[in-house]
């Protein structure tokens, strides 16, 4: 039998050496190149701007009460959302996947909902309830409700995925079910539980618009702040520089989690799922939690939306009433926006992806780990960056529609490529071959084949972009022409100038499209977005 | 119909060499079946073949016309070869006439009669034409896979492994499907596999490649009974391996004086028995040598039976139809039908006995069901 696996392990080796040594269309990999430079360009940019300063006034720069204070606020709200996303996430997903709650499959859905709703409109929410909720404890509160599904998904999946018969076996071994909890299935978790975790940190490390709604200072808000007052320069991209640390830390931990995650998931394929535990009596206060934790990260943000909705302006502070075409407008523009962005990310991302999964070496994997490196690219980050670049080189570029799609491509590109991966990853390499032997070329087998087989893969990916391209908001904010008004930005002006009535409608609007693209795709989104998790 | 003529094929991958010198002659319209153990580059052969790697060196000719050589490789979609993957392969966003039809011209394409020929002649009825690739049976997938490959009318056709995937009894159906249209199409086709009984029964002629390097090239029966070497002998099959001598054209070993098949020197030999070749008597037969049955694993169509001669104390293995297979303790008389092959031994090693001579070592496959019963005594 031995004889038998060698064998057969020697050929699965033949075949991964044959398929890295093939060589890739130039074509394809001027694109990937030229996609993969597009995303450096903001990190070398700001890299090289913080580098013209001199290294001594670098040090004064950066050992100063400001910067101490940005980075503690910074890092304790990471430190504290984490904490708190990975208890609640890990307590609901194991709520609803391993006991017999009533109603598991609605409350599956309602938990993971607030994904699609964007945080500064959650911030939006709570700002409009109650003053009371500001600073470090408001800002705690929006980002938990926000992010904590990022940790719920993967948690969930897994505990899904687990063999039913090692707990089991540890059971039959003596131990309790709190002990095989701790000792068995926790540990097992744990791939799932760092990625979500550090997804958590990597999106409260970039957050800014319920930073900045809530009036607490992190280096986002600040970053904003010293460019709305004219003060950027080199000193922001030191503190630009100091952010995108702390981002590409995070990011390597998450590559790193990511391949253990892999490693873990190897040969699991149990189909059997284990019984539900039993309840009983607690089901109540567990379904009491399970309320009240749907009520704060969906039902408020929601709830205050229709109930400004049916306010008065007059009710708000600032009495302001937007009109129908305004609505129509940022409406359009946030869709139009997010299909460009959308299209754009996934052409950038189509050739970094198809090279990664069907050339897969050195090379192409590093062209894909450097495209995830957008990944810990704050938006503000990139958006000054790329302010700076067409300021200096490119002047009719500067606050032309084209640049913000460019911003957006590079935000998302991480997004659109693990999609891309996904999809090229399901189609059999071999369908490629027949139709070149059948007498087609490269363009028309991508045509008749790929394309086809790719489009209900890549059409989620476009629909998951198209998302986070019409919520977006910093970029948006400080690229975006003169004039040319979104929902987001319009639901931030408003709420900025304490006009809650105003951002209402906007809000709505924004939420609809969001969930409707989300309700349309919502099968293959959870696949394409959770791929590495499976 | 083509010629395919290829020669010193190699390739290496990442500093190991997979194809090692390559020569290969396949007449037009003929058959022939590539067999080699996992591993052994018989897909790399099929790739190089079809152009989706290039070879480090050698030719290959496709009626003389050379599609890989020193400066040239054309590309395989010039190259005029059907491929039919190990899975079938087939788009399976497209119907099975959509997925006949892909390669043909665009003109030519949504010609239904042309379809049904096609599907016709892999021995499918006319109504599957509209059908998804999802809605058959792995047979007819590879039929349909076949139908398409067959439809530019190339020069010659790849089968890689494209049975190895079915069970076994749609195995024989769809292999007896696909030699028929291939015959009746008259293309020249390579087969590649790792099942020995599948080489030996679809090949007109058969290659075994091995250590990169096609060792034997040969008509089925001719490898079977002929293997140039004894570890040829045990890839094709079962074989039993006796210490001996050749003297005057024949071989004298533990089962007495048995003609020889091929010419063999003589001296001291290795002489190889095929188990089937060794029958049971029921009484002594002039010096028909003695053994006792030691263990017998019963199959139902065959039975293989552990002999221990009492001369000699050697053992040797038989296969037997089941009917007539013994019992354990039984004493019979052996006698050998048939010719044998000889392979002349180093008088060093004259005095001792071959490795594993009592048994076939096993191929990786085995050769048939009834050769799993016995894996464990050989791994």
């Amino acid at each position: 039998m031995a004889a038998v696996a060698g064998a057969s392990t020697a050929g699965v080796e033949a075949v991964s050496v044959r398929a890295a040594l093939a060589r890739p269309p130039a074509a394809l990999v001027v694109a990937a190149l030229a996609g993969v430079t597009l995303i450096l360009l903001p990190i070398v940019y700001t890299a090289i701007e913080a580098a013209s300063i001199d290294f001594r006034d670098a040090v004064d720069l950066l050992v100063r009460p400001l910067v101490g204070t940005l980075l503690f606020n910074t890092v304790s709200l990471v430190i504290a959302a984490s904490l708190a996303s990975a208890i609640i996430g890990t307590a609901a997903a194991w709520v609803v996947e391993r006991t017999d709650v009533p109603g598991r499959n609605v409350w599956s859905a309602l938990i993971a909902a607030p994904l699609a709703i964007p945080p500064f409109v959650t911030s939006f929410a709570w700002v409009s309830m109650s003053n009371a909720l500001q600073d470090f404890a408001g800002a705690l509160l929006v980002v938990t409700c926000a992010y904590f599904p990022l940790v719920y998904l993967p948690v969930a999946a897994a505990l899904r995925g687990l063999d039913p018969a090692l707990e089991e076996t540890a059971r039959s071994l003596g131990e309790s079910a709190s002990g095989c909890f701790l000792r068995v299935v926790l540990p097992q978790l744990r791939p799932a539980l760092f990625g979500g975790v550090l997804l958590v940190a990597l999106n409260t490390l970039t957050e800014f618009g319920a930073f900045a709604l809530l009036r607490f200072r992190t280096f986002t808000t600040e970053l904003y702040a010293q460019y709305r007052t004219g003060l950027a320069g080199p000193e922001s991209s030191l503190i630009a520089l100091v952010l995108v640390a702390l981002c590409l830390a995070l990011v390597f931990a998450e590559f790193r989690v990511r391949g253990e995650a892999r490693y873990a998931r190897v040969g699991a394929g149990a189909r059997r799922t284990s019984a539900p535990a039993a309840l009983g009596w607690s089901r109540f206060p567990v379904l009491a939690a399970l309320g009240a934790l749907v009520a704060a990260t969906v039902g408020v943000p929601i709830g205050m939306i229709g109930f400004w909705l049916f306010q008065h302006a007059q009710a708000a502070t600032s009495p302001v009433a937007p009109t129908a075409p305004e609505l129509l407008r940022a409406a359009l523009n946030s869709i139009g926006y997010g299909l460009c962005g959308a299209a754009a990310a996934l052409v950038l991302a189509a050739p970094i992806g198809y090279l990664a999964v069907r050339f897969p070496s050195r090379w192409t994997a590093l062209m894909e780990r450097a495209a995830y490196l957008a990944q810990g690219m704050p938006g503000i980050v990139v958006a000054l960056a790329l302010i700076s670049l067409t300021v200096q080189w490119a002047g009719p570029l500067y606050q032309s529609p084209a640049l913000l799609v460019v911003a957006y491509a590079i935000l998302f590109l991480p997004l659109a490529l693990v999609s891309v991966r996904a999809t090229l990853m399901q189609i059999p390499p071999g369908l490629e071959e027949v139709g070149r032997s059948l007498g087609q070329n490269g363009a028309s087998v991508a045509w008749r084949v790929v394309a086809p087989l790719a489009a209900h893969g890549l059409g989620a990916g476009a629909a998951l972009v198209f998302i986070f391209v019409s919520t977006e908001l910093t970029a948006t904010l400080l690229l975006s022409p003169i004039g040319t008004r979104t929902l987001a930005t319009e639901v931030w002006a408003n709420t900025s100038s304490v006009a809650f009535a105003a951002a209402a409608p906007f809000a709505a609007l924004m939420l609809c499209l969001s969930l409707a693209v989300t309700w349309l795709f919502a099968n293959r989104l959870s696949r394409a977005a959770f791929a590495g998790w499976g | 119909m083509a010629r395919l003529s290829v020669k010193g094929l190699t390739k290496a991958f990442a500093a190991t060499p997979v194809l090692r010198g390559v020569d290969l002659e396949v007449a037009p319209g003929s058959l022939v079946a590539v067999l080699g153990a996992s591993g052994s580059g018989k897909t790399t052969l099929l790739r190089l073949l079809s152009g989706f790697e290039r070879a480090d060196s050698g030719s290959i000719e496709i009626d003389g016309q050379m599609v890989s050589g020193p400066g040239v490789h054309v590309a395989p979609e010039k190259r005029r070869i059907g491929y039919v993957a190990q899975e079938g392969s087939l788009f399976p966003h497209l119907s099975v006439a959509d997925n006949v039809d892909f390669g043909l011209p665009r003109a030519e394409r949504r010609n239904r009669p042309r379809v049904e020929t096609l599907l016709a002649s892999v021995d499918l009825p006319a109504s599957y034409a509209s059908r998804a690739p999802h809605q058959l049976s792995g047979g007819e997938q590879q039929r349909v896979a076949l139908a398409r490959a067959l439809a530019p009318a190339p020069k010659l056709v790849l089968l890689d492994e494209p049975f190895s995937a079915l069970d076994a009894a749609l195995r024989v159906e769809t292999r007896q499907a696909v030699s028929a249209a291939l015959a009746a199409s008259g293309a020249t086709a390579l087969l590649v596999t790792h099942d020995q009984a599948e080489a030996l029964a679809m090949g007109l002629e058969v290659a075994v490649l091995r250590g990169g390097v096609l060792g034997q090239i040969a008509a089925p029966e001719m490898l079977y009974r002929q293997p140039v070497d004894i570890a040829m002998a045990r890839f094709v099959g079962e074989a039993v391996i006796l210490p001996g001598t050749v003297k005057a054209g024949a071989a004298i070993c533990a089962l007495g004086r048995l003609p020889l098949a091929g010419s063999a020197p003589d001296g001291s030999a290795s002489v190889m028995v095929r188990p089937e070749q060794i029958r049971f008597l029921s009484k002594p037969d002039g010096d028909a040598p003695r053994a006792r049955v030691l263990a017998v694993t019963f199959y139902g169509h065959d039975a293989s039976v552990l002999l221990e001669l009492e001369a000699r104390a050697t053992k040797v293995m038989s296969l037997v139809p089941g009917y007539r297979a013994p019992r354990s303790g039984d004493d019979v008389w052996l006698t050998v039908e048939g010719a044998v092959m000889a392979y002349p031994r180093a008088d060093r090693d004259a005095g001792r006995e071959p490795s594993a001579s009592t048994h076939a070592r096993l191929p990786v496959e085995p050769l048939s069901v009834a050769a799993l019963g016995i894996k464990e005594d050989l791994s």
